[in-house]
Order: C-alpha cells, then structure tokens, then sequence
C-alpha cells in the first residue's frame, strides 16, 4: 500500500514537473535550448556517464551499461531538480527559481545476456523571460517601449534502449524518438495611453528518430581493480521540423485584438548534430570509482531550415569519484555510496565573440534501503550541484546556480523462481 | 520505512518549493533586432479657410413639437481680434405669449416692463484688466423673419442671414460691465409706450381679434426682438436663452403685485449673426469658402467658432510598413499658441472633418467606431500645447483598403456656432506613426 502510495506521489510529481518550465536562463535562446549540463544517475560525480556501469542505477546515456544491471530484477528509477540561479550582469541583478523533472527509466532483462531499457529523458531545455524598456526610435519626447520575450519548451526523448554482452565487452543501442517544440514569445508594447501592443508566438514542432549505440569494455586490471573505458555517440541527424508563427496585436483600451499572422513558416529539418562521449572508469574493490568523461557535440554544424548559427563546437569534461565505506557494512553509514565531482561545459555559445562557459562542482549521495519485501531495494540519491555560466564581460550574463537533485531507484525481483526442498 | 518515505517526500516537497520564477536579465545576449520606433510627417499645404455660411437655428425640424426645443446660448457683443478681424454678433430671437398671461382687470396699473439677461457659457474678451463697459441696443425687428420651408436646406437661418431691426424702434438698453455678477443683474427698461400698448391690449383684448389669441398672431405683432451691441464694445458674451432671457411687467391689479413673463420662443425664429469685418486682418483675401490662406505665408493658420475659420491641410499617406511590422498608434500633433490668461480660451476639443476640393465639409473623419478628436495636451514648451488628435484605426484602415488618395481635412471647433474659442496654429502639423517592427 505504502508503495502505491509513494508511486502515486511521484507519477503525480512528475506530471507537474512536465507542465512547467524547466530552466530560466537567457542562454538557452540559441539553438536547441540549453544542452544537459549535467544530467544522469551520477550526478554528484559531476554528471560522468561514458564508463559507468553498476547493478544500482540505470545508466542510460550509454546503452552499453544495461548489461550490468541484475538478471533478475526489474529496474524503476526517476529524479527531480530544483535550482536557485542568481543572475547578474554589470548592471543588473536578478534570480529564478525553477523545478524541472530529469528522467524516467526502467529496465529489465529480456534475454540471457540481453538488456532492455525504456524511458523518458530531456535532450535540451528552453526557458527565459526577459523584460526591458528601450527609447522608441525617433521619439522626440522619451517615450519608451517595453518588449518580453519569453522562450520555452526543449526536446524530450523517449527512448528504448537494448544492451548485449559478450564477455567483458558490452555493446548497447538506444533508439529515440525525438519530439519536443522551441517556442518563443515576444511582446511589444508602448508605453502610451491608447495604443496596441503586438504580441507574437513562434515555434518550432520537430520530431523524428534518433539512434545512440555505445560500447564498454570491462578490463580487469588485477583480482581487486578493473578499469572500464567506455563510449557513446549519436552521428547527426535531421530532425523533421515545422516553425509556425502568430502574431497579433490587442487594442489596450478595448482589448479587442486582431490577427495580423498565422502561417507556417518552414518545413524542413533541423540538424541534431554529431556528439560522442569517452571516458574511464577505475574500480576498486567495488568500494573506490575514479571516472572521467569528454563529450563533444559538433554543435557548429547545427542547422535549424538550413541556416547555420553561431554556435561553436559543444565540449564537456567531467570528472567525479566515489567511495563506500563497506556494502556491506553493518552501519547504514558505511553503506552509503559518498560522491564528489567536477564539470567544465563549453557550450559552443559565442556572444561578441565570448565564451558562455559553465563550472560546477558536485556532491552527494547514494543511500541504499532494504524494502520489506524480500531482497527489494530502493536507492535514494541525493545530489548537490553548484557551478556559474556565462560572466558579466561586456553585457554577458553570469549565473551562479544550486541545483538539488533527488534520484530514486526501485529495483524488485521480478524474476527470481523460488524453490521449495 | 516509514522514515524513508518521509526522507523522500520532504525532498520532493523541497523541490517543489522552487516554484518557477522565471523573470530573468540578458536583454543585451539575445539577438533581438524588433523594436518598436516611430516616425515623423509633416502635413502638406496647412492653411486657413473661412466658412462661407453656418447654420446658426435649428430650423423647423430641429424644433421639437413641444415648442421647448429652444439653443441653450445666444451670443451678443463685438470683439476685434488680432488674427481674424472684428467679429460682430447679434442674436435674433421671439417671445412667446407667457402661458400664465392672465387678464388683468381694468383697474390693474403697469408698473413697468424690463427686459432681463443672464449669462450663459462665458464671455470672449478682456473681463480682468482693461475692462470696459458695454451697451446694447435692444431692438424689434421690422418683419417675422420669413422661414424658407425647404428639405434641401432644413429652413435653417445662418450666420449671414440678414437681422432686419427698426432702428426707429428701440425698446431699450443694456449697459453693464463683462463680469459674471453684472451681467446676471443686467435690465433694460423697456420703451414705456409698447409696454403700455402690450398692457392694455393684456386688459381688454377681446377674442380672436386680439394679437394674445394666439402665437401666430402674437409673432406678427412683435416681429421679434435684436439685441445689437455698440461699436465700442470689446467682448462677446453667451446669454442663457432658454429660461433667462426674457420681457417681464410688473403692474398692480386691486392692489396686488403681480408680473408676467414673455420668455424666448420656439428655436426656428432664434438665431445669431456673425459678421466678421476681415479687412484689416491677413485673411481679408479670403473672399469663398475656396480661398486658402497658407501658413507659410501668414506664419499662422487659425480655426476659430463663431468667425467660421478653420485649419486645413492634407493629410499625408502613411508610412511604408514593410512584412511583419504593424501600426500601434498614430498621432496628429497641432502646435498651438497658448497663454494662460488669454482673452478667448482655447477649445476643449477639436473636429476633423473631411474635405472635397472645394473645401465643402463631407464629414466628420472617423476611425473605425468614433469619431477623430483631438484634446489638449499638457506637454509643450512656454506658449504653446499640443492637440493630439489619435488617427490610428483611422491610418489602419487607410493601408487596409490600400487607399492612395491623400485626404484634405479641416480642424473645426465643435460648437462652431456657439463658441468664440480659438487656436492658433503656428507650425505646421505632424502626423506621428508609431509602429512595430516584429519579426526580422
């Protein structure tokens, strides 16, 4: 009963996380919206992913890692963000607060040495809202205007994912389907008695399949190490896009409004570009992991109706460790999976020629629960991320963020047959 | 367990309580290129023109069948003024048979008849430093005035209409000094021997014969009153006409105090003459309605009531609106003189009326539900104002119909007919397009 209940609060939790926006960030304006930065079940490792594997959490940003869960359990896992940002720029201050759900993955065994796993994950987030006053060109007595622009919405990724392995190597394939919209708002309004103001909505719909194959490889260094070396990539893909646009404009006095645009602007594709992840993964007497990871994205090669952007090529460095004490410990404490990590993204964002960087430090972890039910257990991740994006050179934005995630991992035994002497 | 569900719900709980606030900065990292500006275009060719004839009754069809149906304002007087001559204005009006005339018995005594005023709206003129007493002549008419009963025209009297007086028949005279308290107290003993004549005929008229026996009768026997101002006089005034303005006797009857009032009659019989002696002003060119006096050559246009000037100018095609940008407002700005203690007010509002090519009035410019108007606005320089006429459903529709005439127009007083307000325009009109630019 305690678990449906739970269940519900989470399915709940999630479909309240869905209606909202995800992130607040001025820089998530360009191309698809702001990548993940750093994203996964480890997190608090500074979002490594390429050489992780483990029979705890369901790693599906390598397909590969599958292959380490149990053969006989099956796999429930989901995590939640919460973020703080203080925004600054030379002359401003400001701050959001945004919640935002992560992901949704289970997982199982299908067959011998064949893993499956489904989900539902984000690929990129789109969320600012940004007001300003500016002079009306020609305007002999200082009239200003206001204009918001407001952007939301991101590609989501509902993925199925197989994992199969031969020996120490494991290779993996996650087929997504790739939907999402990139909206943006913008209004504009004079302030002046009796006048309209102009209202637009422009978005784009775009959907279409994406493929991400990874491989890992176990080595076993000596009877107590092993390193895992691991990769993951998806080659560029079109995706099938629609942008739409509307536009009216609403008399302030009456408020009555009249169309001005609705029409379909484009049909064609954007490019999802190239993006591969490596990394490395040192275990020691499955109590100390050493992992590190390098992503690029050829996020220079993005194209929305085949016009290019400025954006430059996507880079990621992630380095994190963790330690536990002793699984099997007979204090809780010493059952806790403890992590730290670090991450550099460079997002490919050039504006005026400077970077939009971003650095974040992470922390937390992992708590292992024994459910009643015979040898079913929970994972409770806890993790604390705080970094800064962008700076204030020149009319950039900085953005220092906390961000607190929760991962929860069920895993029961769906499989096991009993026998009875 | 129980503790783990908690543990979890509270961290749940405390995601949640990140509510999404998403107000952000970054204006200056997002490439944003829509604005909203404005643009600036003179009007073309402003100019005065003066109306040829204004209808200044009501005539038959406006005077409702009750009889009650009587202008609110007469105005009387004379004013010279600087920018548009000597306008000279002599109202024209009827008294009725007071329906509590009653009959006197042969023994009843006239005291005496005046003829009494009161102030209307306001007065036009110097009523602060310099100010000077005024006299009006108070005259019958020779004749009814004659209504010339025609649809085209509405048997209206106009402002040139001739006020045929008897000057031989001066029933008295008002003098009092242009202040409100004066003029309210202001009286004219009229000329002893038609108010005795008009007295006796109220004891011992007998029947149908008697000019009380009805209004027609009545109105053939007075012809109707003038009220002409002297040529010293320096101001125009509005009189209330419809319950002040009116011929009272007083007279004794066995002994009692009694009094009957003639007050204004019916609204077709009432009407104003304005002259206007333009001779020594820079309109005396202006001989028809055609005739134009441009602003550029007199560094001045003028719309005025009563002297029937207005400002005329052709409005100017709206900007250019390329795709995906769209009109937010549009302002006609009139600069005009202004000064606070100013002898003749500056209107409360404006009219634009469009015109053909002969300068006749088609009709009030109209946006898409109402009428243009424009009203003062607090903001200008020492001196002057601005009027703000908003022309924005107006220009939209314009670029709607794709229309390419460029459209005369004339800036007219609303009370035309009834106010000596004026403005003074000394620079040509601008037409302010404000507009948005919304997608690149």
């Amino acid at each position: 009963m305690k678990k449906i209940i739970l269940l519900a609060i989470i399915s709940l939790s999630c479909c309240f996380a869905f209606g909202q926006n995800n992130i607040g960030t001025p820089y998530s304006y360009y191309g698809l919206g702001l990548l993940p930065e750093n994203t996964g079940a480890y997190a608090a490792m500074g979002g490594v992913s390429a050489a992780m594997r483990d029979n705890d959490n369901i790693n599906y940003l390598n397909p590969a890692s599958y292959t380490a869960l149990d053969s006989n359990r099956f796999y429930f896992q989901l995590a939640m963000n919460g973020e703080y940002t203080w925004i600054t720029t030379h002359r401003e201050a400001s701050s959001y607060r945004v919640m935002q759900h992560s992901y949704l993955n289970m997982a199982l065994r299908l067959w011998k040495d064949l893993y499956f796993s489904f989900g539902f994950t984000e690929k990129s987030d789109i969320g600012y809202n940004i007001n300003y006053n500016e002079l009306i060109s020609g305007s002999t007595d200082y009239t200003t205007f206001n204009q918001a622009l407001q952007g939301m919405g991101g590609l989501n990724d509902i993925y199925g994912g197989l994992g199969w392995r031969y020996k120490n190597l494991s290779l993996g394939i996650n087929f997504s389907y790739i939907f999402g919209k990139i909206e943006k708002q913008q209004t504009l309004i004079a302030n002046m008695m009796s006048s309209y103001y102009v209202r637009t909505r422009e978005y784009i719909r775009l959907k279409d399949m994406l493929f991400q194959p990874g491989i890992q490889y176990n080595w076993k260094l000596n009877s107590r190490s092993n390193l895992i070396l691991g990769a993951t990539m998806n080659f560029s893909q079109k995706l099938w896009a629609k942008q739409e646009f509307q536009a009216y404009k609403v008399n302030t006095g009456s408020v009555s409004s009249t169309m001005l645009d609705d029409e379909t602007l484009k049909r064609g594709y954007i490019v999802y570009p190239f993006r591969i992840s490596g990394g490395f993964n040192f275990q020691h007497k499955n109590r100390l992991r050493i992992a590190g990871d390098y992503t690029f994205q050829q996020l220079s090669k993005y194209e929305a109706f085949k016009e290019k952007q400025n954006l430059k090529d996507y880079h990621k460095a992630a380095f994190g460790v963790s330690l536990i004490p002793d699984a099997a410990g007979r204090f809780f404490r010493q059952r806790i999976n403890y992590m730290a990590g670090a991450y550099f993204v460079d997002s490919g964002i050039r504006i005026r020629g400077l970077h939009a960087d971003t650095y974040g430090l992470t922390a937390g972890v992992q708590m292992p629960f024994i459910l009643p039910n015979i040898g079913n257990e929970l994972l409770l991740g806890v993790a604390l991320d705080a970094g800064m994006r962008g700076s204030e050179r020149d009319g950039l934005v900085m953005e220092r963020y906390i961000k607190l995630r929760v991962n929860i991992a069920f895993k029961e035994f769906w499989f096991m047959k009993r026998k009875i002497n | 367990m129980t503790r783990i569900y908690l543990c979890i719900v509270s961290l749940l709980l405390l995601i949640y309580a990140c509510s999404n606030d998403l107000e952000s900065i970054g204006q200056d990292i997002v490439d944003n290129n829509n604005y909203i500006g404005s643009e600036l275009v003179t009007v073309l060719n402003t100019a005065t023109i003066r109306l040829d004839s204004f209808p200044t009754s009501s005539g038959t069809w406006g005077s409702s069948s009750s009889g009650s149906s009587v202008p609110k304002y007469i105005i009387v007087g004379k004013y010279d003024e600087p920018h548009g001559g000597t306008t000279t204005a002599v109202p024209c009006f009827q008294l009725d048979i007071p329906s509590d005339l009653g009959s006197p018995s042969f023994n009843a005594a006239l005291d005496s008849a005046v003829f009494c005023i009161h102030l209307g709206s306001k007065i036009w003129g110097d009523t602060t430093y310099n100010i000077k007493s005024q006299g009006y002549n108070i005259y019958r008419l020779k004749e009814l005035p004659e209504i010339v009963y025609s649809p085209t025209f509405n048997d209206y009297f106009y402002n040139i209409s001739p006020v045929d007086y008897d000057k031989d028949s001066l029933i008295g005279r008002l003098e009092f000094l242009p202040k409100v308290e004066h003029i309210n107290k202001a009286w004219a003993r009229v000329n002893d021997n038609l108010a005795e004549r008009m007295f006796y005929e109220m004891k011992f008229r007998s029947g149908k014969d008697s000019y009380y026996a009805n209004t027609y009768a009545f109105r053939n026997f007075f012809k109707g009153l003038a009220i002409v101002p002297d040529e010293t006089n320096d101001c125009l005034i509005s009189l209330n006409a419809q319950d002040s303005l009116f011929m009272r006797f007083f007279y004794h009857d066995n002994g009692a105090e009694r009094t009957t009032t003639f007050k204004v009659s019916r609204s077709e019989f009432l009407y104003n003459q304005y002259l206007t002696d333009r001779t020594d002003s820079p309109f005396a060119a202006l001989e028809s309605q055609r005739d134009e006096v441009y602003l550029r050559d007199v560094d001045f246009a003028l719309c005025q009531g009563l002297s029937g000037y207005a400002t005329t100018f052709t409005l100017p095609y709206p900007i250019g609106m390329p795709r995906y940008s769209t009109l937010l407002k549009v302002q006609l700005e009139v600069k005009v003189e202004y000064y606070t203690n100013n002898p003749i007010d500056a209107p409360a509002s404006l009219y634009l009326y469009e015109l053909n090519k002969t300068n006749d009035f088609m009709g009030r410019l109209q946006n898409t539900s109402s009428d243009v108007v424009g009203t003062p606005q607090e903001s200008g320089g020492e001196n002057e104002r601005y009027y703000i006429f908003d022309m924005t459903e107006y220009y939209q529709n314009v670029i709607d119909r794709y229309d390419n005439t460029q459209t005369d127009v004339a800036i007219v007083l609303p009370e035309i007919t009834s106010s000596y307000d004026y403005i003074v325009v000394k620079e040509e009109p601008v037409v302010r397009f404000y507009y948005a630019n919304y997608k690149q």
